[in-house]
């Protein structure tokens, strides 16, 4: 199987980076680590994109080291060892080429080739640690950093002084005792100026950061002491997705100011929550051992995956989807040979005059008209490493027609249709 | 042998003339006379069926002798158990790797030898503290400390900096008059807690065999913990008796691990010849049930969990387990 057909990178605690092909019917996994050289000190700590076409994969260690994996070739190609701060490094991000690092100790730093050109920026003003470090969407010189005791702020490569924006502490509670901060999640919201964080004591946070005000816009409790751990941006704007550290992931409504969803299937504590930008999927990834793929739309558990080392990170490709009609989408979008329309993904209705032209050039006859026009989704599968059972390839459908809104129906089904 | 299976409710009652399942729907009558001698005669039907089967099965293995089919096992709810992903692989590399480098690698690889601090709550009843003193002659180089209204976090800090490896709270609950229904076992300076449901506790006093407690250092038998975090708990129960047992002592620790509860049972054996073996049970005997494991010392408000037990969501199947 070549290397870049994996779509979901898994970083795990005792070093491994897996890869892992998930497609609708089953789910293939690897190692890409010689499992008999694993160190402590090289335990994953975070992950992130290296360039925009995801060809690359930034892993930061404990020990302070960068590395570099190649999803293309296959092999790891550089590794760096830093030594700014001590801790491992909690967050990572590239601008303009170069690499930012956050170490826990509150150090960030911009690593330009010129010693003189290294931005270095002292995120830990207060607090004990730091907890996580993320970058704009919109300009990737803007970093969020928060951490133990130490609220969120924003901070600029440009002028890395001062932070661009410094969040305030909400009101002292009923007792009149300051509440705790303890950020261990920070994300960007699509508009960039808006920031969501999740605390260790079970509240989510937005800001408003070209509001003015500094103190949280909103403030939400999700359950009683659930040690918020990891958080991430939906596909719709307004929603946020929680993982706590007993194992319970829910989809936060900040417009609302309450949970509207908890995710089931999570024993451990949940470590890292990726959401895919458009389409409603959620990779989630845990203590107990497991990555949980779920649907934010139809609220289902897609595929449970055992990685037997506990998990740190989980990274989603931009391509990632069960649908193969997406897939498909994806490809007409990458080449740039048709002049394809913008598409933004499944969620569009359906067209009947579409859905005849499809059928005319199906082999299998389409099945009872008279069906629902939801989408199908697949069985829940709990699946180990290394399925015996490979799925046979699929090929096209003719590409005849503009069907990139199509929405897949269950006469187009995956496994029948196409042999 | 397939297992056989109650029919659910809306299922036709099935017409296997081989092996009948549970009696049909027809037989229901609403006269209780009636209703009594026809189950009584599809009793005796089915038990004749039986009967008849099994004459055959005998028939078949005496002819064929060593080539009979093998004898039909009855079914348990250990053999119908759901088969865990995460059973563990004795081959499996990564999980190898992963005991290197776990926080119990230091103990497997025979670097550091267990010392154990074993208290309770603050005012621990009369019980309580007789089972502490039985647990500390179990296990060996414990001390028995009295809590001294100090909490858990801090008491991990201090007793991590003194050099103790392991830290074992009993937790009791006066309102109930039980004994003692709670262990909660950190494992220093950073390993993982794991807290425990504790029943079914009786003493070596009660049985009057504390006179017969030897202090050689154990051997340590863990059954049964098949999947990962069976194999994590097991590795975590196996680090608090030292290493290197004696075994001029035939002293036994066994932990066996049964439908997710684990019994703890103390014995003294004695090879007899080269089949039997006497076994002498000594020292306390309780039953451990898993809740939760916690990666890292004490911290429920903000700490990570690995495994918590939650009722509802797990255990909806009587044939699914975790340990």
């Amino acid at each position: 199987m070549p290397r870049h057909c994996h779509n979901v990178y898994v970083g795990a605690e005792t070093g491994v980076l897996k890869g892992i092909n998930v497609t609708e019917g089953e789910v293939q996994t690897s190692n890409f680590h010689n499992l008999t050289a694993l160190e402590r000190e090289n335990e994953i700590c975070s992950m992130c994109w290296g360039d925009d076409e995801q060809r690359q994969v930034l892993l930061g260690l404990r020990s302070q080291q960068v590395k570099v994996y190649d999803t293309v070739q296959g092999t790891f190609t550089m590794s760096r060892q830093l030594s700014s701060g001590s801790g491992p490094v909690i967050g990572l991000a590239k601008h303009q080429g170069a690499v930012i690092t956050a170490v826990e100790s509150g150090i960030v730093t911009l690593w330009r080739y010129a010693e003189s050109e290294r931005v270095s920026v002292n995120a830990l003003t207060t607090g004990e640690k730091l907890c996580r470090m993320r970058q704009s969407p919109a300009d990737s010189a803007v970093l969020a950093t928060g951490g133990q005791e130490n609220d969120l702020q924003l901070w600029d490569l440009a002028r890395p002084e001062h932070p661009v924006f410094r969040a305030k502490n909400v009101r002292p509670d009923m007792l009149d005792l300051r509440v705790p901060v303890w950020v261990s999640d920070i994300t960007f919201l699509e508009d960039a100026r808006r920031v969501a964080t999740c605390h260790r004591h079970s509240v989510v946070r937005l800001y408003d950061t070209a509001s003015g005000q500094r103190r949280p816009v909103m403030s939400v409790t999700v359950g009683e002491d659930e040690p918020l751990t990891c958080l991430s941006r939906t596909h719709r704007d307004h929603q946020v997705l929680v993982g706590s550290g007993r194992g319970r992931l829910e989809l936060c409504d900040i417009r609302m100011g309450r949970t509207v969803l908890a995710l089931k299937g999570v024993a451990g504590g949940v470590r890292e929550v990726y959401c895919h930008p458009e389409r409603s999927y959620a990779a989630s990834v845990s203590l107990d051992r497991f990555l949980l793929l779920h649907d934010l739309d139809t609220k289902k558990l897609l595929h449970k995956v055992y990685l037997k080392s506990r998990l740190n990170c989980v990274l989603m490709r931009r391509n990632f989807s069960l649908n193969p009609e997406d897939a498909e989408e994806d490809e007409v979008e990458d080449a740039a040979v048709q002049p394809a329309p913008a598409s933004t993904g499944p969620e569009l209705e359906d067209e009947e005059d579409d859905l005849q032209i499809v059928e005319e050039f199906l082999d299998v006859p389409p099945e009872e008209t008279k069906k629902k026009k939801k989408r199908k989704l697949p069985k829940l599968k709990i699946s180990g490493e290394d399925v015996a059972d490979a799925s046979p390839k699929k090929p096209k459908l003719p590409k005849l027609v503009d069907m990139s809104k199509k929405k897949k129906k269950k006469k187009v089904k995956a496994g029948e249709s196409k042999g | 042998m397939a297992p056989r299976s109650k029919p659910k409710p809306g299922e036709p009652s099935s017409s296997d003339a081989a092996t009948p399942l549970l009696p049909e729907r027809c037989i229901d009558h609403k006269n209780k006379n009636i209703r009594k001698e026809k189950w009584r005669e599809l009793r005796l039907q089915k038990n004749k069926e039986k009967r008849e089967a099994r004459k055959k099965r005998q028939k078949v293995r005496e002819e064929l002798g060593k080539d009979a089919p093998p004898v039909l096992q009855p079914h348990t709810i250990e053999t119908l158990r759901i088969p865990d992903v995460t059973t563990v692989q004795p081959d499996d590399l990564e999980t190898q790797q992963a005991d290197r480098l776990d926080e119990f690698g230091g103990y497997f690889g025979r670097e550091a030898a267990p010392r154990v601090l074993l208290t309770a709550g603050d005012f621990p009843s009369p019980k309580t503290r007789d089972f502490m003193k039985e647990l500390a002659l179990v296990i060996p180089n414990t001390e028995v400390r009295l809590r001294n209204f100090s909490s858990v976090k801090k008491t991990a800090r201090v007793a991590a900096a003194k050099g103790y490896t392991d830290l074992i709270f009993i937790n009791e609950d006066k309102s109930k008059k039980v004994m003692a229904n709670g262990l909660l076992h950190v494992h220093l300076p950073d390993g993982p807690s794991a807290l425990y449901r504790l029943s079914n506790v009786k003493l070596s006093a009660e049985m009057r065999r504390i006179k017969e407690f030897t202090h050689h250092r154990p051997e340590v038998v863990l059954n049964n913990f098949t999947t990962m975090l069976g194999h994590r708990v097991g590795r975590m129960l196996a680090s608090l008796f030292h290493f290197d047992p004696e075994f001029k002592g035939r002293r036994v620790m066994t932990l066996h691990n049964q439908r997710d509860y684990i019994f703890f049972r103390h014995h003294r054996y004695e090879f007899k010849n080269e089949k039997k073996c006497a076994l002498r049970e000594l020292g306390p005997r309780f039953t451990l049930k898993l809740r939760s494991l916690q990666k890292g010392t004490f911290d429920s408000k903000t700490g990570e969990y690995e495994w918590i037990r939650k009722r509802h969501e797990m255990e909806d199947s009587r044939r699914k387990f975790h340990l």
